[in-house]
């Protein structure tokens, strides 16, 4: 590889320590890729996506969730994607949670209507003996405003299958992020991850997973071959309710091509 | 004061209140990995469709961070993509697959 100046050399190296510190599989926390109902036609690409926490709390800390993630944009409106889900508790083994396949549909041209729209959709088959499968669903919103981009993800998760019973749901999650697009490399933004819980923690804040930080993400091209890219996203978010832990921590990195 | 923090960010949605409007047609040709016009004129605060014809025998990707676009054209198709509304200003785009030497300029006044 060769780097042509030293710009490039930080952007190359802000994604690298991103992948290093997150590339041990870890434990599910609340933090996850904020997704874009734009699909990306014709595009292939193989992504990581990590989190971890930092709490004084031992119960707290050092919970890490991974996703290894190998996605295709099908058609104009679909992409698909299958993963591999890892998780470690605090003070825990790193474990294969589940496996997971998401198709994502934009309902719509970016643009079009006032407001960018689509449709998540996940299924993870749980990789652990007696623990349930999980249904995923989202809606998926994203608004251009000037400069600024606002993106939203809305939805619930839902055990289901075998072992599904008696262990509630759903489960509900609120994503946002609002990012200004300085150049193509790097925009600068906030990011919301919350976990509303289930049905009983619903009605009450602090039992609730509230994060909110600072985020960045872009795309970089580099000494990479034309039409491959390399995308990132790292935030650093604060934990907000009681039940939250203190930091929360979260890096996606993904190499785009085309087929 | 927390609960306001999470929640805040909805009201942005709220208030960029949608105005209805159709959108101009413009068209942006693609030959011999060269856009033409190289530099295209549109009014600014409207919201606007163009499409895309690629005349070569290769695909293409449209793409612009400024525009917050990204859309492939295939080899002798077309493609719409809609934009705004933009404020005044200049907003660079180009050919994904060729985005050393395919570029242009959309400029709103």
């Amino acid at each position: 590889m060769q780097f042509t100046d030293i710009k490039t050399l930080r952007k190359y190296a802000v994604a690298a320590t991103a992948m290093f510190i997150f590339a041990c599989v870890v434990e599910d926390s609340a933090a996850d890729e904020i997704y874009s109902p734009n699909t990306e036609y014709r595009e292939l690409s193989l992504e990581y996506n990590g989190s971890r926490t930092f709490d004084r709390n031992p119960s707290k800390d050092g919970a890490q969730a991974g996703e290894i993630s190998l996605e295709a944009g099908l058609t104009r409106q679909l992409e698909l994607e299958v993963s591999a889900l890892s998780a470690k508790d605090p003070g825990g083994t790193l474990q294969l949670t589940a496996r997971e396949i998401e198709a994502r549909y934009q309902f719509f041209d970016s643009g079009e209507k006032w407001l960018d729209a689509g449709l998540l959709i996940a299924y993870d088959f749980s990789a652990q003996g007696s623990a349930p499968d999980s249904l995923e669903i989202k809606l998926l919103l994203q608004k251009d405003v000037s400069k600024f981009t606002s993106t939203a993800n809305i939805g619930f998760a839902q055990n289901v299958g075998k072992y599904s019973a008696h262990t509630g749901g759903p489960d509900y999650v609120f994503l946002w992020n609002t990012r200004y697009r300085y150049s193509t490399g790097f925009q600068p933004g906030m990011e919301i991850q919350s976990d509303f819980g289930q049905g009983h923690q619903l009605g009450n804040f602090n039992k609730q997973e509230h994060f909110v930080g600072p985020a960045v993400y872009g795309k970089l091209f580099g000494p990479l071959p034309l039409g491959q890219a390399i995308k990132y996203q790292v935030a650093y978010l604060f934990g907000e309710s009681d039940a939250a832990s203190r930091r929360l921590a979260r890096a996606m990195v993904e190499y785009e091509t085309h087929f | 004061m927390k609960r306001s923090l999470v929640y805040l960010p909805v009201l942005s949605i709220v208030l960029s209140i949608p105005v209805a409007a159709h959108a101009e047609d413009y068209v942006l040709t693609l030959k011999n990995n060269q856009f033409s016009p190289k530099v295209l004129t549109i009014p600014a605060g409207q919201k606007i469709k163009i499409t895309v014809i690629n005349h070569d025998v290769t695909p293409a990707e449209f793409e612009s961070s400024d525009l917050n676009r990204e859309k492939v054209v295939g080899a002798n198709s077309e493609i719409s993509v809609f934009i705004g509304p933009l404020d005044a200003g200049s907003y660079g785009y180009f050919d994904d697959f060729h985005r050393d030497t395919t570029t242009g300029v959309i400029v709103a006044k």
